[in-house]
Order: structure tokens, then sequence, then C-alpha cells
């Protein structure tokens, strides 16, 4: 525990001494009694603050998952361990996190408060907090006792996400451009033709049926699953904020397709997660991007490229990658956005 | 500011400027300029915005000069000066009250206050003040802790505040109890005035008419065993009369020292000695007094003188309040052999007054008798008046005896020595006071100034024998209430303004030796009631806060249940039912009714049902199983 | 009631062992809830979801998915009468009280959401006219975990539509040596007297959602949820739509214990069926585990007195 008087205690403390003196020396016990209910207060502003945060425990946990720069809820639980003595006025803050904090005004011997404040992570990546701390000054205004509540707490934040402008998305056209024509399951009707013996019943398409006066069959694409490839360009020929933005953009792309129902891929120098859909597979993306940073190497050949709708995710045309833009449905650069 | 705030700085502002006005010494014009801060604060309070800042300025520079006028030539002293000064800062300071720090100086200066005031007084009346103070500033840091972190509701904690005073207030009376204190400091600077008294070696007839209508306290005796008579506490005595005035001349003194303070005066025969606990205002004499004999006195003092006559001086004295316990027998002094002679001394043209002796004591022998044939002829033949005005160059005993017949004890004391010496007896005038009001309640005397007095010691048989020619004036009784506030006066002045080291010392031994009978028989029943009151008053507060926090209020369906869960001292975070499912028994009943109870609990207390019939059985149910858990 | 004690017996009696499977569905059924059972094949699903319908003298239909399965063969299609000269909405199988959608995982997800669409909205949208389903409605889709191979696992969202997953588990071998024994099958379940009208079912679910629900209960139940967003194993805690189906199952499961008021033990009892399934776990796992995680919030969170 740590003791800092204020400025209003070094003062309080100067006059317990002159007081203190003055009543020795004048040997007047009227004096005396003036000394002896400050040399109290000062008593009493030294012993509470310590009792009062004696045994507080705290218990932190932050409402995941965490992006950068969005806020979040962090839950702060205190509780007083004491058995007999409660504790009054303490402040609990994380500097440079929650420096405004929260101030508790009482928790009962042997009860617990809880708290939730919104805070807000400046940057992506794994974040260990371990500078917590528990002030208090009660009852009176001339020390500060500080504590440090063990424990230390571990977040992963990730990547902003940014608005993303439909058109990016474009899913219309992802669908017909990988389709092949065929006169399967699929749902999306792409031509009509008469019904040939052997066709199933169920291709009827009973519309068209119905306008022509002859039985009419469906032509359909095969449902063929929607295959994204994400590409981000980590090498090192980049400045850090754009990097940054490129990380965000792709973390945002990356929520999207998900959320779309799409099965994506995602390449990145030196590290790749393969297709996959669904919610946990968009986190296994996003724990990637949240620690990535650009590797040493000048450049790396990415394989199977052609597997899916490529996707490029570039800090500017002259990243090493812009040669595969060919290849790409689209290409973002983050210089302009 | 919240308005709480603001309120109590007004009244921290108050209490200061009070304990300064009840001192008396202050200028009723500075106390009526330092009025303006209630307007000050009223105007705050009202949210009316803070004085301009030049005026302020302008004010502050005016308020200086005055300081130094004032403390250097008008009042000429410091301290009265810088108490004025501290009235009129807290006049000026009412109007410039903006953020929330400007109340700590207001605080501090009322701090300043106090220590001023301590040094101007020794009331009870700044006992009253430094309790309010205490209890004041207390909510005032306090509140300023809050405002500081950002909370504006005192009311949350008032139970914890009202802890904090009384901590303070029980820490206080340790620390001053337990502060060092200097041996002799009586060597500080004396600061009360002290009152006139009769008592000087030389005095003037006639001298004592006004001190007789002062009801101001001289001393407050506190005796054991209370005597049956009234007491005559023994000043100075005068030999020779000369011009009008007494003298004593026969006071050849031997300076004594103490050991640890005390000092024997006299060898103690093996005669019974009475106590007197005595506490004396300033007076402007080093005598002290003290009934009868006296043979051992306590005083923190290094040195006092006793001249022949057994008057006591205490050098260091002069104008302090002291305190000090005598040790008396109860016999007459001795008549020192060779000094009648200058006790019969009579001064030149008097022959009148030696006629009226011879008159009076004619026929009669025994000295005895005569002395008492003296002293009834001056009962009955002259008028008791405080009204007496002596014409220059006249004599007053003769004027007494011969023309007016009217006068006070003064006049009757030194018309009997007078008439005794023309007889052939020696005689001599003592000064002192008689009686004073008796105090059941506190069990001591209270002695004022009017109680002053004059009387008469003739040496018969080789003793110094009292005579009192004054006939007894009217009396009235005191009320109860005045009683009772002068016993804590005298509490006050014994146990807060006197504390020694001598104090120190007594508590010590006996905390050391606390089951020591003697410390037990000592402490007086009433005492002994007083603190386990104190202390059962600490005890229930503590219990008061910290059971209220433990239990929460629940209903009496939650009581009950947390009550059997207690007893079946099943543990952790269990639903009723588990609850249930953990409880073991063999008794096939008591598990029947172990659920019936956690069923019924969990109706009354998650339903909307509140039956009172489902509340009786519950309650049966948790008698069931409490018995049975026992 | 009468008949829910019944209808337990009922279910039991053909499913041996698996009491808290009975009265969950039972549960499911009075919250108007779904249904999702996942449990490898085998094990009574069918003949749970059967018995129940012919209990409660529900119609049920069963709909074995497959990959070729389309939409329209769940929800039913618009035939053209050329005597009539007009379109009549031929009904797919969903068109029952209570419904059976086994291995919903091994279809399509463009089914998948058709099916639970309709579970939601409780009606079908085809060509701009609208059905609705029919009341009770309830489905209980079973799908297999998801080791097995060749399955669309459904996404997270589509998990949230169902108010309780469940499994059902082996029966340990005494249950299962009985089981045997009596070797009743489809011939008893056919066999099954009705013990309560549909109009009564409509009735219990009506009073069911007035179940009373004190305040601190509400508190208990919110803190578990807000504790599943906070867990460091979870990585997407239960979203508010999860806590409300908590609500309504916790009502449901009182009074199925005979109460017109919600105890700790509901919301203790149905938690984990109720959000297992609605959260994400940090380390790729099965929904047992899901489960475990849920029961340590539940064993944390203080119980209301």
């Amino acid at each position: 525990m740590k003791i800092r008087a204020t400025r209003e205690g070094k003062r309080f403390v100067l006059a317990v001494l002159v007081v203190g003196f003055a009543a020795l020396n004048t040997g007047n016990n009227l004096m005396y009694l003036i000394f002896s209910m400050l040399f109290s207060v000062l008593v009493i502003s030294l012993a509470l603050p310590y009792l009062n945060l004696r045994g507080i425990k705290v218990d932190i946990e932050v409402e995941e998952p965490v992006y950068a720069n969005t806020e979040t809820f962090i839950g702060i639980t205190i509780s007083n361990t004491k058995q007999l003595l409660p504790s009054y006025s303490i402040r609990f803050l994380i500097p440079g996190l929650m420096d405004e904090g929260v101030y508790i005004e009482q928790v009962g011997p042997h009860s617990t408060m809880r708290f939730e404040r919104k805070i807000r992570f400046k940057k992506r990546g794994y974040l260990t907090i371990r500078d917590f701390k528990l002030l208090t000054s009660f009852p009176f205004i001339f020390f500060e006792f500080q504590s440090v509540p063990e424990g230390k707490m571990g977040i992963l934040v990730y990547p902003e996400l940014m608005a993303v402008e439909e058109g990016f998305l474009e899913p219309s056209s992802l669908e017909t451009e990988s389709g092949t024509i065929s006169r399967a399951n699929g749902e999306d009707v792409h031509g009509l033709r008469e019904y040939r013996p052997g066709d199933s019943i169920r291709e009827i398409h009973w519309k068209a049926t119905a306008k022509r006066g002859e039985l009419m069959v469906k032509e359909v694409y095969e449902a063929v699953p929607k295959n994204i490839t994400l590409v981000l360009d980590n090498t090192p020929a980049q400045e850090e904020a754009l990097f940054e933005k490129a990380v965000s953009l792709a973390a945002s792309l990356c929520t999207e397709f998900i959320k779309m129902g799409y099965s994506l891929r995602f390449i990145t120098c030196a590290k790749t997660i393969p297709f996959g859909s669904g919610m946990e597979h968009l986190f296994k993306i996003l724990d990637l991007l949240a620690v990535i940073k650009r590797v040493d190497r000048l450049d790396c050949p990415l394989k199977e490229l052609e597997r899916g709708t490529l996707y490029l995710i570039l800090a500017s045309p002259t990243s090493p990658f812009n040669r595969y833009a060919s290849r790409a449905k689209r290409v973002f650069y983050a210089e302009r956005l | 500011m919240p308005k709480g705030y603001k309120l109590l700085t007004f009244l921290v502002a108050f209490i200061g400027n009070l304990s300064l006005v009840v001192t008396g010494q202050l200028n009723p014009v500075f106390i009526l300029l330092g009025g303006l801060f209630i307007v000050g604060y009223i105007r705050s309070l009202k949210g009316l915005p803070q004085a301009n800042r030049y005026v302020i300025g302008v004010g502050s520079t005016i308020i200086l000069g005055i300081f130094l006028l004032d403390s250097f030539v008008v009042t000429g002293d410091v301290i009265v000066g810088v108490a004025h000064l501290s009235l009129l800062f807290h006049a000026l300071k009412s109007f410039d009250i903006k953020d929330p720090w400007d109340p700590l100086q207001v605080f501090f200066m009322s701090l300043i206050q106090l220590l001023l005031a301590s040094e101007l007084t020794r009331s009870m009346l700044f006992g009253v003040s430094f309790v309010i103070f205490i209890v004041l500033m207390v909510l005032a840091i306090f509140y300023s802790h809050l405002i500081k972190e950002g909370h504006r509701d005192l009311r949350p904690f008032i139970k914890p505040i009202s802890l904090l005073a009384l901590s303070v207030f029980v820490l206080t009376t340790v620390v001053f109890i337990l502060s060092p204190r200097l041996q002799g400091s009586l060597w500080g600077k004396p600061l009360s005035k002290g009152m006139r008294s009769g008592f000087r070696e030389n005095i003037k007839l006639g001298g004592l008419g006004n001190i007789k209508l002062d009801p101001s306290v001289v001393m407050r005796v506190s005796i054991s065993p209370r005597p049956k008579d009234t007491p005559y506490w023994r000043g100075i005595t005068y030999d020779i009369y000369k011009n009008g005035q007494w003298l004593s001349l026969l006071n050849k003194k031997n300076t004594l020292y103490g050991i640890n303070g005390k000092f024997d005066i006299s060898t103690p025969p093996d005669k019974k000695i009475f106590k007197q606990d005595i506490i004396l205002e300033p007076l402007d004499t080093d005598v002290i007094f003290s009934l009868r004999f006296p043979v051992r006195l306590e005083v923190e003092t290094r040195r006092i003188r006793v001249d022949q006559n057994m008057t006591i001086y205490i050098p260091e004295k002069k104008n302090k309040r002291i305190h000090y316990v005598v040790y008396s027998i109860n016999t007459p002094l001795k008549v020192i052999k060779g000094s009648e002679q200058y006790y019969l001394n009579i001064p030149q043209g008097m022959k009148r007054t030696i006629e009226l002796a011879r008159k009076i004591t004619r026929g009669l022998k025994d000295k005895q008798m005569k002395a008492q044939a003296i002293k009834n002829y001056l009962i009955k033949n002259y008028t008791y008046t405080l009204n007496v005005k002596d014409p220059e160059g006249v004599n007053p005993i003769e004027n007494f005896l011969f023309n007016t017949k009217k006068g006070y004890c003064e006049h009757y004391a030194s018309a009997m020595v007078m008439l005794l010496r023309a007889v052939g007896i020696p005689a001599r005038v003592v000064s002192g006071y008689l009686g004073g009001e008796y105090n059941k309640y506190g069990g001591y005397y209270i002695v004022r100034q009017k109680d002053a007095h004059t009387w008469v010691e003739a040496s018969i048989d080789g003793n110094w024998v009292r005579f009192d020619p004054t006939p007894s004036g009217p009396e009235g009784s005191p009320t109860l209430v005045m009683l009772y506030l002068d016993y804590l006066k005298l509490k006050w002045e014994r146990y807060v303004v006197q504390f020694s080291r001598y104090d120190q010392l007594r508590i010590f031994r006996a905390l050391s030796m606390p089951l020591s009978l003697k410390w037990l028989k000592q402490m007086k029943v009433k005492a002994a009631l007083l603190v386990g009151l104190i202390v059962s008053i600490f005890i229930i507060s503590m219990v008061y806060l910290f059971k209220s926090r433990r239990t929460r209020s629940y209903a009496e369906p939650t009581r009950l249940y947390l009550d059997i869960l207690k007893r079946t001292s099943i543990k952790g975070n269990l639903t009723p039912l588990e609850a249930y499912n953990s409880f073991r028994s063999d008794d096939v009943e008591i598990k029947k009714a172990f659920l019936e109870f956690i069923e019924l609990y969990q109706l009354l207390r998650f339903s909307t049902k509140k039956d009172e019939g489902v509340i009786r059985r519950l309650r049966e149910l948790h008698r069931l199983l409490k018995s049975y858990l026992k | 009631m009468r008949w829910i004690e019944e209808l337990e017996q009922i279910l039991s009696s053909v499913i041996k062992g698996k009491k808290e499977a009975i009265r969950l569905a039972v549960v499911a059924l009075l919250a108007k809830g779904h249904l999702l059972i996942e449990d490898v094949p085998g094990v009574g699903k069918t003949t749970l979801a059967l018995t129940l319908a012919k209990a409660t003298d529900c119609s049920f239909h069963r709909i074995q998915f497959t990959s070729d399965l389309l939409p329209s063969d769940i929800l039913g299609v618009h035939i053209y009468n050329q005597e009539k000269r007009q379109f009549e909405f031929n009904p797919g199988p969903i068109f029952a009280n209570i419904v059976l959608a086994d291995e919903i995982n091994r279809t399509n997800p463009k089914t998948q959401s058709a099916l639970l669409e309709a579970m939601n909205e409780r009606k079908v949208s085809i060509d701009r006219n609208t059905y609705k389903l029919p009341v009770p409605f309830m489905v209980i889709a079973t799908q297999n975990p998801l080791e097995y191979h060749g399955t669309f696992p459904l996404p997270e969202s589509q998990l949230d539509r169902f108010m309780l997953h469940m499994r059902i588990g082996y029966p340990n071998y005494e249950d299962e040596k009985k089981a045997l024994m009596e070797m009743k099958d489809f011939e008893t379940v056919e066999g099954i007297k009705p013990v309560v009208s549909r109009q009564q079912i409509l009735d219990a679910q009506a009073m069911a959602e007035r179940v009373h629900m004190d305040e601190s209960i509400y508190d208990y139940l919110l803190q578990i949820v807000t504790a599943t967003r906070r867990h460091e194993k979870i990585r997407l805690g239960v979203s508010t739509r999860g806590a409300q189906f908590f609500v309504r199952a916790a009502r449901a499961h009182a009074f199925v214990n005979g109460r017109d008021y919600v105890v700790p033990d509901d919301i203790k009892t149905v938690a984990p069926n109720v959000l297992a399934h609605r959260i994400i776990l940090k380390s790729r796992t099965y929904i047992r585990d899901a489960e475990e995680v849920i029961r340590s919030i539940v064993e944390r969170v203080p119980v209301p007195v």
C-alpha cells in the first residue's frame, strides 16, 4: 500500500506539529486539547484509509469480442473480504484505460458490488492490463492510500470494424460468375425448357407451365458453395498507418462475408486460414487479425488462388501482391479509403 | 458547491468566531464588524455571486492596515490583534466563497481562532465551543473529501460519520491524557489579568467594600470530610494597625523545597488529618488559603514560602489559576513564645477605645470570657452594612465604634482586636474567606469574592483562638441548575485546565494496577456508572454499525429459511431444492417437513400469495426443524 | 395438471430412463418453443416425437433431411390445376402440429433456413401468399454431432431459433435391457391414445405464459445471461433473444412442475438446455462442453433468497 500526503495533508501535519510545540511550550492545557484533537484526526486519517483498503478484492471481466476504438463493457466486481468492517469511498481505476474510474460509496463486510463501465481500447492486439489501482482517502482529505490489487488480465483486441460500402461486396455478381449451368437441384432459375420424360416432377416450373399451357422445366445453377479468398498483404513495404487500415478493412470484410454466409479463406504472408464459415471461423480469422504484424520477407508467393473468388487488400498499388490483381475480383487499396 | 457544504462552512466560521467572542477580551467594534460574515453566508446560501475581486482586494488591504494599527497602537496586544484580524477575515471571506477549496481556508482560520481563544480564556465556554468544533470539523473535512470524490450527498454516510466523530472524541481524550507535560509548566506567560483581592501585606481599612459585592468565584474546594461548622479559609494575618492601615510585619518567611511537589510544612502530629483539594482562580496575590492548621501541601511548583503565622505563599503562582491539595489538622495555631507583645500594640489617641474595652470587660477575669463579652457587645450594638464612607483624617475604628456604629467585617474585626488589646489580650486580624456555597452534587464549596471576610484571632492559653464579631448577613440559596453548572465548571477546571503531570502519574499508576482495591475504593459509584455508560454507548454504537451491515432486512420467510440453512450447516450457493437434496436425515418425517418448509418458503418468497395461514405453517415447521436440529 | 403427469408417464413408458429429456420436451411444447436434439442416430428421437404427437392428439410429420432436399419439399408448392384453371397450394410436410426434422444438418443451408424461418414466423410465405401453420406447432429437429462428415452445421444465428436443445444419449444398461425385453416399438406407439386435446395444450400454453416471475428471479436470470457475455471461455455470449427464450422456458418449467410461480430451481435446471447452444466457446468444442461452461456459470451466480 502506498501513502501519499495531499497538499492539505502536508499543511495539516505542519499545523499539528506547530500546535504540539506550542502546547508543550506554554503548558496550556487548552492548547493540549486542540493538539489532541488534531493529532486524533491525523491518526484517524492514517489508520482508516488503511483499514478501508485492506481486504478489498477486485475482479474484472471484459465483454468480448473487443474491437479497437469501439466501446465495450467492462465488468468490475469489488468485494470486501473483511469480517466486520465496511469500506467506504473507494475509487478504482485503470490508468490509461479507465482514468475516471469507479467510485464505490460503500461496500459492507463480506459483500460484493458490481459495476459496468464502457471502455475503449485504442489499438488491436493482445493486451495485458496490469496496473489496476484502488484509491481512498476516506474519511478525510489529508492522505491518499493506494493499493494495487493482484491479478492481470489478457485481452485480445480485434481490429476496428469499419462500415463497408454495399458495392464492395457485390454478392449477386459473385454467384453468377462462378456457377456452371446444370439442371441440378439449385433454386436459382437460369432458364426454362420443355418437359422431357425422365425429368423430375419437382423441376416443373408451375407458373411458366400455366402461362404457356405446356409443362416447362426449370434450368438452374448448381448451388455451388460460394467460396471467397481474401488476401491481406502484410509485407513490410508499407506504412504502419496504412497497414492498420488494411487490417481493419480485412476484419470488416471478413465479418460481412461470414455474415452473408460465404465460405471464406483468409491468406496472408506466413499464415493461411483455410475455407470455412460460421462465426467460429470468423473469430479464428479475427484472432489472427488482432495480432497480425508485417513479416520480414519482402515477398511470398501465394498458392491455389484460383479456388474461390479472390479479393485483395493492399496498402497501395506498389504492393508486391499487386501482381495478383488481374486474377482478383476486386482489389482494395488502403490508401484510397 | 452543495448548499449543505456552504452551511457547514458557515457553522465552522460561526463556532470559530464564537469561541473568540466568549473570551470577553475582544473589542465590541470588531465583533460587530466581524458579524458581517452572517450577511456574506446568507448571500452565498441564496446562491448570489461572490463579491467583485477588486472589492475583495481593497477589503484585504484595509483589513491589513486595521490589523497593524490595532495590534501595535490601539490594543497593543498581538494576540487580541490577531483575534480581531480573524474576525475580519471571516467577514471578508464570506463574500468570496466560490470553489470547493475556499471553505478549507475558513476551516483553517477557525482552527487558528480556537488556538487564540485557548490563550485568551480558561472558561468552560471554550470547552463547549471546542466540542462543537470537533463535530463540525470532522463533518466539514469529511464533506470536503466527498466533494473531492465528486459525491455530493452526505446522507448515506451518517452512520460512519457519527462513529468517526465519536472516535475522534475518544482518541482526543486519550491523546490529551497521554501527551507529555513538562515539569513546572507554571512558567507559562500569565494571560489572565487576575482578580483584585483584599490580600496584600498592607490593607487599607475599607478597601474590601467593593469586593464584598463581587460574585465571581475565587476557589472551589473539595473537602473530606465536610466540616460541621462554616469553614474559615485563612489567608494573611495582620499585626500592626497604623494610619488606617493594617500591616503584616511579623511575616518572616521560610522557603521550603518540595519533593515531587510535596511539602511538609510541619511535622504532623497523630491527630486526624483532613484534606482540602482546591482550585484557586487567578488572584493578584501569591497567598493561598487553607483551613485551621496546615501541615502538608501538594502543589506543582518547586518552592513555597511559609511565614510563622502559617500563611503559605507560592511565589510562582501570581495571576495564574492553580490547583493544590492541602492537609490540615483540626487544632488552633500555637502562639510563638515571646511574640505576644507585638499583638498588643494600640495606636496613639485611642483612649475612648480603651475605656470602652474596660467597661465591657468589667468584672470578668477569664481571658476567654472577656473576649466573648467584647464579641457579644459588637454583635449586639452595631449594624452590619456595606455602605460605609470613612471621612478623611478620621480614625476609622473609632468612627465605627462611636459615631456611625455601622460597618462590615473589617470594621468589626479591627474594632475587636483593638478592644482586646486594650484589655491586655494579644490579638490580630485574619483575612480570608468565610464559608461559601456547598454544592452537594459535587461535594465541594464554591467560594466567591463576596465571601471575603476578616475575623479575629486572640491569644488565649498559648493558642490562637478564633473570634468572629461580625453578625451574619442574609443569604440566598442558589438554584439547582446553577449548582450543576458550577459542578461542571469545577470538573472542567480540575480535569482539563489544571490537568498536570501528577494527574498523568496517578492515572498510569491506577492503570498499572487496575485491580488494586485502593483504586476501586476511590472510584466513586457515580464515576463508575459514568464510565460504564460511556463504554456501553460506544459498544452499542459499534455493534449497531456492524450488525446493520451484516444482516440485511429480509422478510420473515427468508429469515426463517436462512436460519434453517444456518442450522443445518448446509453451505454453498444452493437453490432451495438443492439444499433439500443435500439435507441428510434418517427421520422420514423430518425430511418431509423440510420439503414442505422449502416449498412454503418458495411459495411465500416467489409467488404473489401472502397467506397468513401459510406463514403460520411455515413458522410451525421452522420451530419443528429448529428443535430437531438442536 | 393431471394430463401432464399422464403424458410424461406415457413418454417414459416408450423411452426408458430419460425422465429429464421427456420433461424438457414437454416444457418446449408448453413454452411454444422448438426442440433441437443433438445426438447419434438410434437413441429414440423419433419415438419421442411420435409419442408426443400421439398422446397429445396432434398431427405429426417426419421430414428426413437429405442433401437434395429443396425448400419447396418442406413448405409446399403451388400446383396449377388445369381443370379449375387456377393455382392450388399443395402444403408441404411442415403443415403439422409436431414436425420431426430429422438430421437437419444433412441438407443445404438454403433448405435449412427455409425451415427455420417457418419455425420462427409460424407461417409460410410462397409466391406472395401466406399460409398459417397449425397450432400448436412445434419442430423437433435432430442434428448429428458435428464430428460426422458430410454435414452442413447449422449457423449460430439459426440455432438461436430453438428454445431448447438436449442430448438424449444411450440409455443405461438396465434401461436398455428393459427396452429390449419389452421390445415395444412402433406397434405400441401406434396404439397410444391421446391423453389431452389440442385445445388443452393451447390453454396450457396460455397459462404457462402467465406464470409469475419475481423480480429477484429476473435478476438471477439476467445475471446468468450477463455472465455468459463476460466469461473467459466464451467468445460470444447469449443474445437478448436467448434471454427471452430463457424466461419462457423457465415459466413453462415451473408450470410443468405444478407451480404458478418460478423458483430458482427452474432457472438452474433449464439454463444449460436453453443457453448452451447459444454461446460460442473460444476453443472449438462440442455442445456438451458448452453445457459444462453454462453449469459452472450457474453455480457461481448467487441464488436469490
